[in-house]
């Protein structure tokens, strides 16, 4: 009971930073949507990085780690740390400039602008939303099982079917609803503000888990000892845990999942938040670090549970159904309540810094993309924007919703799938800012081919998660051939049609170019 | 060595600092540890550590790029236009 109310209360403070923010605001849709272009960089590093580490990292990591071992952090981690990096340099850096330029705030207003064509927009914007759909998945499957996880054995006769703890159904349905009111009531300083102080929560409390866990199932003197201690164990009963073994392609194909970084239409709008493009410098330096500090333990923590004793008795004897509670569990198995309720809080931070920044981007897509796209926004009622853009979000919450009440899949796989369509639009907005020839035909052949590589892929004989053998495709994951024929398509389709004109050409590259191309 | 590509601006540095980036990312490819069943401080095992060691060398990598390779002009002042899809839709 101890764990439910600490988390309750860290709920119930959540929602008073999105009330506070909400003090702060100017009363605009500008405001709400883009927190004034007024972000600094130590708030956009925290939101940055705070956006970008979802379930996946925390509880996707460490149930990946005690599956596969430590490889994890080479697949995710420091790919990851080089990858999002160059995402913001080369790709965030760019579209800040011009979004604070031609005032966008979508990814889809500058593809139209771009190209020179209004309805690439009707094409981009499901093919965006349908992607943000099973990453939200991803943070509402992480909550529903954390909390159900840590507060197993709460009740004595209630939710016997999920271990006399707060249901995965209900754990996730509070989670969404708390995120939706500080959203509603803060915009965009508000998910930065709630992003910052999460990401400083989880970071903090995952070094504590990390130690709490280390000093309890690895026993010894002193922390070293401890630490020691744990991976000892995992050497004696599960030392494959302890090398890598991926096939070189695969491995190297995981680079392209970090690249999905480039096209999140939520990343997108927290870059246009920035107050100049030097504030992208602390989050492009500081990234990879952080990245290292919230992975290395998760990872290390995953494969220690293999092998993990408490009390003369295994913690996993049996693999558990479900690898998203790996973590969950063993914090609950090793620290006492007060920690495990704080631990926790930590890690459903991380999920709601996620959360909250997709939540506001599929609003702002909807009412700039779709509801006011080719109208006068001068004539537009700001509350009635603001209004329609919370109606949508709960539209799509709610589907997701629904579809997590099905039978999940692990949210590390789940992203593998996700993150793959994403990456596969990243070479259309390389070509969009760097390559003056890509024509509108060219864009539209790249996204359908995405959509339909992704979908046969899916859908077709290698459908799957790992470790099932079909998932490769040529060795490699599907995201690499989900990455290759939308830029082979977008290549030939644009040097084969007619170039842009010269008036579009001119807002996006100032300079002529010295080269032919 | 000078050129452009989209308005980014080639220089020597620049070229030797993106080839630097290309390197990390062999050396994160690298499977030369993999198999190592070495323990690091007696806790941490050698593949781990040496991924560790490139996410650290990234940190370096991307503290050198900020400083020499920065795209130019990102700040210059422009004025906010209206996206000229409004107007065609």
């Amino acid at each position: 009971m101890t764990q439910l109310v600490i988390i309750s209360g860290y709920l119930l403070l959540l929602l008073a930073l999105g009330a506070a923010a909400s003090r702060m605001s100017r009363g605009t849709s500008r405001d709400y949507l883009l927190a004034s272009h007024s972000i600094g960089p130590v708030l956009l590093l925290m939101s940055l990085f705070g956006t970008t580490m979802t379930s996946f990292a925390l509880v996707g990591s460490t149930g990946k780690s005690y599956q596969l071992g430590i490889g994890v952090y080479g697949l995710m981690a420091s790919s990851s740390g080089i990858v999002h990096s160059l995402c913001f340099f080369v790709i965030g850096v760019k579209l800040w400039k011009l979004g604070r330029a031609y005032g966008y705030t979508t990814q889809v207003e500058y593809f139209r602008d771009r190209l020179g064509s209004h309805r690439f927009g009707y094409l981009l914007f499901p093919v965006l939303v349908s992607l943000v759909v099973p990453y939200l998945l991803i943070g509402v499957l992480g909550a529903g099982a954390v909390v159900n996880g840590v507060t197993q054995g709460t009740f004595e006769t209630a939710f016997a079917n999920d271990g006399h703890g707060v249901p995965p159904w209900l754990g996730s349905l509070v989670i969404c609803l708390v995120v939706l009111v500080y959203v509603f009531t803060g915009g965009m300083r508000g998910t930065a503000w709630a992003n910052t102080f999460q990401t400083a929560v989880f970071m903090i409390l995952g070094v504590v888990t990390f130690y709490v866990i280390a000093r309890r199932i690895g026993g010894g003197e002193d922390l070293l000892e401890s630490l020691q201690g744990a991976t000892g164990r995992v050497l004696g009963s599960h030392p494959e845990k302890l090398v890598m073994k991926p096939p070189q392609l695969f491995y190297m194909s995981f680079l392209l999942i970090p690249l999905s970084a480039g096209m999140f239409p939520h990343l997108f709008q927290h870059w246009l938040t920035a107050r100049s493009s030097d504030a992208f410098k602390l989050p492009v330096i500081v990234h990879p670090l952080f990245i290292l500090i919230v992975w290395m333990p998760c990872v290390m923590v995953g494969a220690w549970a293999t092998s993990a004793v408490v009390d003369g008795e295994l913690v996993f004897a049996e693999s558990p159904a479900d690898v998203n509670k790996v973590l969950p569990i063993l914090v609950d198995s090793v620290a006492g309540p007060v920690l495990a309720g704080l631990l926790s809080a930590g890690i459903l931070a991380a999920v709601m810094s996620s959360l909250d920044s997709q939540f506001l981007c599929l609003g702002t897509m909807f009412t700039n993309d779709i509801v006011l796209a080719g109208r006068d926004r001068s004539q537009a009622d700001d509350r009635r924007v603001v209004a329609l853009a919370r109606s949508f979000i709960v539209l799509i919450v709610a589907v997701t919703y629904v579809l997590s009440l099905g039978k999940p899949a692990g949210v590390f796989d789940l992203g593998l799938w996700c993150f793959g369509g994403f990456a596969g639009l990243v070479p259309l907005v390389l070509a969009a800012l760097y390559w003056r020839r890509l024509t509108v035909a060219g864009a539209t052949v790249s996204v359908i081919a995405m959509v339909v590589t992704w979908l046969a892929l899916f859908f077709g004989d290698m459908g799957g998660y790992p470790p099932d053998p079909k998932y490769k495709f040529l060795g490699m994951l599907p995201a690499a051939t989900i990455v290759v024929v939308p830029t082979v398509a977008m290549v030939v389709v644009s040097l084969l049609t007619r170039p842009p004109a010269d008036a579009v050409l001119v807002r996006f590259f100032p300079r002529p170019a010295r080269h032919p191309e | 060595m000078t050129g452009e590509t989209g308005g980014y601006r080639w220089t020597g540095t620049r070229v030797a600092f993106w080839l630097s980036v290309v390197g990390l990312v062999v050396l994160q490819q690298y499977p030369g540890f993999w198999k190592s069943e070495f323990l690091v401080a007696g806790f941490m095992p050698a593949p781990l550590f040496y991924q560790v060691i490139v996410s650290l060398l990234a940190v370096v990598l991307w503290w050198i790029g900020t400083r020499v390779a920065w795209p130019d002009d990102t700040d210059s002042k422009v004025d906010v236009l209206t996206p000229a899809s409004e107007d065609t839709p």
